[in-house]
């Protein structure tokens, strides 16, 4: 008998407790969500700035567009009410560099606050996204700057004939085959070139100029391609404080208003992307750097320190 | 009414003298009984897990239905490998063990309940009584098992965990096929770039 009274008092209680849970459940659920607390997002541009959606891995495409995504997130998230822009690049592709800057304006002029940190390093393409951010903030041996535009060629005529290869072509117009390695460059294939870059960099002077609040002369003074370190670049005007990432996200705080705000972190990286990411990173690289082909360097205007290219 | 005081008696001895327990949960209980238990045990910790609420409510259902599903799909497997392994026992008899084993489903509303309110400060809480009451589960199944097909308890445990291990192996093979397949594609990729020039 006194097995069924202990059985029957145990169904009690289980019904006891779910009839609590039940009822605190119906409490919880009437009560109206609290708005989250005011956050400031941490954005990663790790590595080459590359178009497209290479660089990622099973999980997630790499490239810009991953980057925009992101920012599109912070951009539309109502509790994020500044963004910190990790840097962390040598640059690249300056299509790819030029549409995340004006992603980058599009969210400023909604009117969120969008501050960079560098690490190690933030040069060209990298600098030219900093520059597009309201305030920067850059460790003392940072390397940035290198703000130019060049175009890389190689002219492998002189080996080709020595191995005896000669490549014949039929093309559509004269410059179809431009920037070819198995020939000399025309004078009039330099001009347009040098129309292009000239045309980009001004175009970066310009990013610089107005992100900086500096006159175009005085800019073009710094931009002959050289790198700083961060201090340097602070004294040039390039660089507003020196200071680690927890420096910026305190510094976006503070200009968005907020006190002690909550950092929200986008892209992070799980074990599996690391496992799967290497080899696409690799293979990002690589079709960066090459041509369809296999006969060089990528047609695209870089806007990277030629020296970490031989890397 | 007798056999509800029947069934009764049985739930306590399974609790606290859970070989007696399952000895008489074989020999005496019915298929219909085991049904209830699984029914109502689920559909108790469902209401738990999901709370109150139209839709809480349905989830809970679903959640129960799974269950019973689970129940007999997972019998069903552990008697085919049970036969597998020379092991001579009735299905009927397996259901009814695993069907009352369910009971520990009911206990562990109170625990939850306990871990709804402690759950700010003591979070491990919930972690410990989880695995306390997985490991009183596996306990009762392999007792289920030994008592079914009168086997010894490694051999019960291979039983129980066999499906596990198959799974383990087959997505062991299925992540070293997609990986090979991916490095392959990346291999590939090189390729893909002599592609001609437009």
């Amino acid at each position: 008998m006194h097995k069924k009274k202990a059985v029957v008092a145990l169904a009690l209680l289980v019904l006891v407790c779910l009839a609590a849970m039940l009822g605190a459940g119906g409490r919880k659920a009437a009560k109206v969500a609290e708005p989250e607390a005011d956050a400031v997002a941490v954005i990663y541009v790790d590595g080459m700035i590359t178009g497209s959606r290479s660089g990622g891995d099973l999980f997630e495409e790499g490239g810009t567009n991953a980057l925009i995504k992101r920012l599109h997130k912070a951009a539309e998230d109502k509790s994020v009410k500044a963004i910190v822009l990790r840097i962390n690049s040598p640059g690249g592709s300056t299509a790819a560099t030029e549409e995340v800057a004006a992603e980058l304006g599009k969210i400023r002029a909604d009117g969120k606050i969008v501050v960079t940190s560098m690490g190690d390093i933030a040069a060209s393409g990298g600098y030219w996204l900093a520059a597009s951010t309201d305030k920067i903030y850059a460790n003392a041996t940072t390397l940035t700057g290198s703000i130019g535009v060049y175009m890389p060629y190689s002219n492998w005529e002189e080996l080709y004939r020595k191995i005896g290869i000669r490549q014949e072509k039929i093309k559509s117009g004269p410059h179809k085959d431009i920037l070819s390695p198995d020939r000399e460059m025309t004078s009039e294939e330099r001009r347009i070139l040098q129309g292009m870059v000239d045309e980009i960099y001004e175009s970066f002077v310009g990013v610089v100029a107005e992100g900086r609040h500096m006159e175009q002369d005085a800019v073009r003074r710094l931009a002959d391609g050289r790198v700083f370190t961060g201090r340097q670049a602070q004294q040039a005007g390039l660089v507003d404080e020196l200071g680690n990432l927890y420096d910026a996200i305190d510094g976006a705080a503070e200009l968005a208003g907020i006190s002690s705000p909550r950092i929200k972190e986008y892209g992070k990286t799980n074990p599996f992307s690391t496992l799967f990411s290497a080899s696409g990173k690799a293979a990002a690289l690589r079709e960066f750097l090459s041509v369809p082909d296999g006969g060089g360097l990528s047609l695209a205007p870089l806007a990277v320190p030629e020296k970490w290219l031989g890397e | 009414m007798n056999e509800m005081g029947n069934v009764l008696e049985t739930i306590y001895d399974l609790l606290l003298h859970p070989r007696a327990g399952m000895r008489a949960v074989v020999a005496e209980r019915t298929v219909p009984q085991a049904f209830c238990v699984v029914g109502c045990c689920a559909l108790l910790f469902g209401l738990a897990l999901f709370g109150g609420g139209g839709v809480q409510v349905a989830l809970a259902a679903v959640f129960a239905c799974e269950a019973m599903l689970n129940w007999l799909a997972f019998t069903a497997v552990w008697h085919l490998i049970a036969a597998l392994f020379g092991a001579d026992g009735q299905v009927r008899d397996l259901l009814k063990a695993t069907g009352f084993a369910h009971i520990l489903q009911a206990l562990f509303v109170p625990a939850l309940f306990l871990v709804s309110l402690f759950l700010a400060e003591m979070a491990w809480l919930g972690v410990v009584l989880a695995l306390l009451m997985l490991a009183w589960s596996l306990y009762l199944l392999v007792l289920a098992l030994c008592e079914v097909y009168q086997i010894g308890r490694g051999k019960a445990l291979l039983v129980l965990f066999a499906p596990l291990l198959c799974l383990l192996a087959l997505l062991f093979v299925v992540f070293l096929s997609a990986g090979s397949y991916v490095f392959m594609l990346l291999q590939q990729s090189d390729a893909l770039l002599k592609a001609p020039l437009f």
